[in-house]
């Protein structure tokens, strides 16, 4: 599609040429009915409508660095009536170089020079008017283009998330949890089916979803704490600092479960012995701003994991929907981890 | 009786493999482990017939902690999900267990090692983990142990690993570690870009190297950030112009 409008655009080049043909045919029959012999008909017609021709190619050049939301705009006139001006300059001095005694050149008959500058003027308008429209049609399908990309990607991101979510390895260890409260704790076991059906029910409504308040957000994000409360047993500990207030606040559906999931593993993994993990969240200034934080073991992290930490899809996702690339930030001190995510608050 | 230890981070894991192995009269829990720091302890004090053995654990992995023992005791690895450690499962007749497991599949695990000769599964072992290790994320780390003490080194703190009998020093800042590896094992498992085998007894991180020079015809000298010199070997001299890339 935008191939073709940039043929079509090339194409204008073509389309230039005919108008010159033609106008210069115009122009040429016009001053022989007026009586003017065949030798400066031919030449003025030439020279006035090459000028025009050149000038229609400067405005498109223009058109390129500059392409105005309406074709009439104060600056298209404006550059026009100067370009209006160029012409009758350039004429006007060929000509009377040319043919120095020639009425036509008289800088002296303000009706002929005013009728050929008028004309000019209309002329040219026209050819900008082309212009616009060849290259609000091109900008256009970027536009379509953009969005369709953006769509392209978001879908790319909720189906990464869908999978970050379904983690095979959270799934398959809450199966053998389960399984092993059978033995043992049958209603236990009972719990956390129920927990892990809610958790998945949700993880796959809110797919549809792009926005949740935090109650909600929390809600989920609860299901997937008891679940993993049950596996890791007293080592997994919460601490929630929730600002009432901000209950309502709007936020990306199913944002919150893959950082937690971030923090609890490399908190888990990275030490011995129980671990507390601190989700923060208030609001102010337009954004509600969630902190979730671990500690860390820097050198077992860093050594087995790099940076990244998993959360590139996240950014990806924040990026995507809010065309901001601050809103996730990183606080490191030697032995916390923290998560910060600014959500804009329309 | 036969002495077993299970080890895995996770409580409910380790005790449906506890209530599985009660069918087993002849076999005896001798101690659980939720880390492997504990599991070389325990392996140490006990000398267990048998190891039930999670992968992903806090600090260090199953596979790394095998590193640490001397004394290799056959191992039935129990996993949720690992792409890589199936791929290194499949190479190797060894059991594993993927979670949750069914007790008919525990019970043929258990037939299985009864019945295998228990050499062979020493054997296969280090091939095993060897594998695994190859995973780009365990190349960044090596586990060793001091003493009693265990430690986790970032392989971009090594500076050069010197062979040293059945052994190998590992040189960092603060002086050498020893493991009993080869020097092959390092030169598979290392990043290729970043750690040249230099010589026969050498390889090295060319981050620490600052200039080769030549003492003799055709004989040349690393010298590294430390001030340190290493010899390189005729052939492998045009390796590490190749890695250096001049």
């Amino acid at each position: 599609m935008e191939k073709r409008l940039q043929r079509q655009f090339r194409n204008s080049n073509f389309l230039l040429l005919c108008w010159w043909l033609l106008c210069t045919s115009i122009h040429f029959i016009v001053l022989r009915r007026l009586g003017y012999t065949q030798e400066i008909a031919w030449f003025d017609a030439v020279v006035s409508n090459s000028t025009l021709c050149l000038l229609s190619f400067i405005l498109k050049r223009i058109q390129n660095f500059y392409h105005s939301k309406q074709p009439i705009t104060v600056v298209n006139i404006g550059t026009i009536k100067i370009f209006t001006l160029i012409y009758l300059f350039v004429v006007l001095n060929i000509g009377s170089y040319f043919f120095p005694q020639d009425s036509l050149y008289a800088c002296d008959s303000i009706h002929q020079n005013l009728m050929r500058g008028i004309t000019a003027f209309l002329l040219l308008l026209v050819v900008l008017y082309q212009l616009w429209l060849f290259k609000s049609q091109q900008s256009q399908q970027k536009n379509v283009n953009h969005l369709l990309e953006i769509e392209r990607q978001l879908n790319r991101a909720e189906l990464s998330n869908i999978q970050q979510q379904l983690q095979p390895h959270f799934l398959f260890n809450s199966l053998n949890s389960i399984s092993a409260l059978t033995v043992t704790q049958p209603e236990e076991a009972r719990r956390m089916v129920h927990l892990l059906s809610d958790f998945l029910r949700g993880t796959l409504r809110k797919e549809q979803e792009q926005q949740v308040n935090l109650k909600e957000e929390m809600t989920h994000l609860n299901l997937y704490l008891e679940i993993e409360k049950v596996r890791f047993g007293h080592r997994l500990n919460i601490d929630f600092h929730i600002d009432e207030t901000c209950e309502n606040a709007l936020m990306p559906a199913l944002m919150l479960q893959p950082i937690v999931e971030n923090a609890i593993k490399y908190g888990l993994y990275g030490q011995l012995g129980a671990l507390t993990i601190s989700i923060e969240a208030t609001c102010d200034k337009g954004f509600l701003t969630i902190r979730i934080s671990n500690p860390y073991d820097a050198q077992t992290v860093n050594a087995s994991r790099g940076i990244g930490f998993g959360l590139t899809s996240i950014e990806r996702k924040l990026y995507l929907i809010y065309a901001q690339n601050n809103l996730l930030k990183i606080a490191k001190t030697e032995n916390q981890f923290t998560t910060i995510l600014h959500i804009p608050q329309v | 009786m036969k002495k077993v230890i299970i080890i895995d981070d996770e409580p409910l894991a380790r005790s449906i493999v506890a209530a599985y192995l009660k069918d087993h009269p002849d076999l005896e829990v001798v101690a659980e482990c939720s880390d492997g720091f504990e599991g070389v302890k325990m392996i140490a004090a006990h000398k267990p017939d048998l190891l039930f053995l999670d992968i992903q654990m806090p600090k260090i992995n199953g596979f790394e902690m095998l590193e640490l023992i001397s004394e290799q005791p056959a191992v039935i690895f129990t996993t949720a999900y690992d792409a890589y450690a199936l791929k290194a499962f499949e190479t190797n007749a060894l059991d594993y267990l993927l979670k949750p497991f069914p007790k008919d599949r525990f019970n043929a695990a258990i037939e299985k090692w009864r019945a295998a000769d228990r050499s062979a599964v020493a054997e296969q072992l280090p091939i095993l983990a060897e594998q695994a290790n190859k995973q780009p994320d365990e190349r960044l780390r090596i586990v060793v142990k001091d003493g009693s003490e265990i430690r986790i080194i970032p392989t971009v703190d090594i500076q050069y690993i010197e062979a040293y009998d059945d052994y190998v020093k590992i040189f960092v800042k603060s002086g050498y570690h020893l493991k009993k590896k080869t020097m092959s094992y390092f030169e598979k498992v290392l990043d290729p870009a970043q750690f040249v085998r230099i010589h026969r007894s050498y390889i090295l991180n060319i981050h620490e190297l600052t200039k080769i020079e030549s003492f003799e015809k055709n004989a040349y000298v690393a010298i590294l950030r430390s001030e340190k010199r290493i010899p390189i070997s005729r052939t492998a001299y045009g390796s590490l112009k190749e890695v250096l890339g001049v």
